[in-house]
């Protein structure tokens, strides 16, 4: 066997943690490590994602049970490549993975994904950079002129998963979650009917009301007053609950 | 560092709230992980902004990963200069290790194969991080539980880096301890008395995990062992008096719990003083 360099040497160390096998010397260069104190190792850093992720995911992990779980950190070690240098981003890097191919569904609920979105996105919106602008007390009227709090996202599933608890099974259902921070800096977040979603998502920029509501009225038929006075309560409660601001 | 930085603590999420709401936490600097806390949002962004206001934060990095294989992420490099600028911070600290391969990161700390040309590759990336930083870094002695190869004894590797990379030692006392049990190659107390005192930045101090007689686990996740508080004596006796700062990561106690401990050191510091 010829000598090799300490490249070398370091690749079949992190490949040995990423099969989650054994440690062989690759050249006469390196030395034999004992088996326990590889498995220090191998415990080590599977531990460290696992406890991550089952930190910022508790719903998923709850989802597919512990051996699941389990087989899914393997696999995340295994074969994705996570580059997100931060801490707090982690939660991307997993995310990243199932939807991906090295994740291999095989008997996973196929809201899995879904959920995970879910979870992550309430984390992001949580540490998100984006300020949350003073609140103003205002009474939400067709002239009014609203936009989304800069933190606010939302996000389409095929699954309604903010309705998920553990042992249940979910039925399809198009489902918008709109997820914001508040001025105290606590994370909500509210399912959106189909035409306040509408609504809601051309709230990204400033916008004033009523054309938003004629277009509505030339949809629908119905008179833009009308439909308004129906939304109203709920626009002005997202108002008052930050996720809305002027 | 500065002779005013005597003795800090590792600050937490954990406990971040009380430092905000007391009116004045006893110690002298906070050191953080920048990659917990650079571009982080809401609560926990708004509370670091009030601890970096009143108090002086170092950063020991954890990301870096100065013996890997990838080229170094200048992204991240980039968004840390901005931070020290932003709060403040003239002191960066990382791991002499490496924690990912080309496939990408793996989020913990790996023992260097100890070899000249280990030695050059990570001395040669620690400038490059220095030159584009402007300012000088300080490298750790890791607690390692493998010796994957062994070229060079520990004692030469690292002295070798800290003079080709002209950089600072942080030196972990706690992790003396631990390689000396670990690999027995060598006793603590000599691989201490080997160090320069003129690189020396700063000490850590933590608690480690009896896996085994002969296999201790750097968990920081106990109080410090008497045996490291004796080591920590020594080490002030060999290069005179240093800053240091406790660590402590998993089962944190309450705040005052660990202030208690930062006392100890206080009380060993003022008998070098």
């Amino acid at each position: 066997m010829t000598d090799c360099d300490f490249r070398t040497i370091q690749r079949q160390f992190t490949r040995a943690i990423r099969a989650q096998g054994d440690y062989t010397p690759p050249c006469p260069a390196a030395r034999p490590i004992e088996p326990r104190r590889f498995a220090v190792y191998r415990e080590l850093f599977l531990n460290t994602v696992s406890q991550f992720f089952a930190s910022l995911y508790p719903l998923t992990k709850e989802a597919v049970g512990e051996a699941r779980w389990r087989t899914l950190m393997e696999a995340f070690l295994a074969h994705h490549g996570a580059h997100t240098p931060y801490f707090h981003w982690l939660g991307r890097e997993f995310l990243a993975f199932l939807e991906s191919d090295a994740h291999v569904p095989t008997d996973d609920p196929p809201w899995l994904i879904a959920l995970a979105d879910w979870e992550w996105q309430e984390v992001a919106v949580d540490i998100d950079e984006a300020e949350v602008p003073p609140f103003e007390p205002h009474q939400v009227t067709l002239d009014s002129v609203l936009r989304r709090n800069p933190t606010a996202r939302l996000c389409h599933y095929d699954w309604p998963v903010h309705t998920f608890s553990p042992g249940a099974t979910l039925s399809p259902q198009p489902t918008t979650l709109l997820i914001w921070r508040d001025g105290e800096d606590e994370t909500h977040f509210a399912a959106l009917a189909p035409l306040m979603a509408a609504l809601v998502e051309a709230l990204e920029t400033p916008q004033a009301l009523r054309p938003l509501f004629s277009e509505i009225e030339q949809g629908c038929g119905q008179p833009a007053e009308q439909v308004f006075e129906q939304a109203r309560p709920f626009l002005q409660q997202l108002y008052d609950q930050y996720a809305l601001c002027r | 560092m500065k002779s005013t930085l005597k003795a800090g603590l590792g600050l937490r999420r954990d406990f971040i709230d009380e430092v905000v709401q007391r009116e004045r936490v006893p110690v002298d600097f906070f050191e953080v992980a920048p990659e917990n806390w650079v571009r982080l949002g809401g609560r926990y962004g708004r509370q670091f902004r009030q601890v970096s206001e009143r108090y002086p934060i170092i950063c020991h990095g954890l990301s870096l990963d100065l013996g890997g294989p990838r080229p170094l992420d200048m992204e991240m490099l980039a968004d840390f200069k901005r931070f020290f600028r932003e709060h403040g911070i003239r002191y960066y600290s990382e791991h002499l290790s490496y924690c990912g391969d080309e496939q990408g990161h793996l989020y913990d700390l790996m023992p260097l194969p100890f070899t000249e040309e280990a030695v050059h590759y990570v001395a040669g990336r620690i400038r490059q991080v220095q030159d584009f930083l402007e300012m000088t870094i300080a490298i750790e002695n890791i607690s390692f539980y493998a010796l994957p190869a062994s070229e060079l004894s520990e004692i030469e590797f690292v002295r070798a880096v800290l003079e080709e990379a002209d950089c600072r030692l942080l030196l972990d006392v706690n992790n003396t301890y631990v390689n000396a049990v670990n690999h027995g190659m060598y006793d603590a107390r000599d691989y201490i008395a080997a160090m320069p005192t003129e690189r020396i930045a700063y000490l850590h101090m933590a608690g480690h995990y009896d896996e085994a007689e002969d296999l201790k686990i750097d968990t920081h996740g106990q109080p410090v062992k008497e045996d490291v508080w004796d080591l920590y004596a020594f080490t002030l006796d060999t290069h005179g008096l240093q800053p240091t700062l406790l660590e402590r990561d998993f089962n944190i106690p309450p705040l005052d719990e660990l202030l208690e401990e930062l006392n100890r050191i206080r009380d060993i510091q003022a008998r070098h003083d």
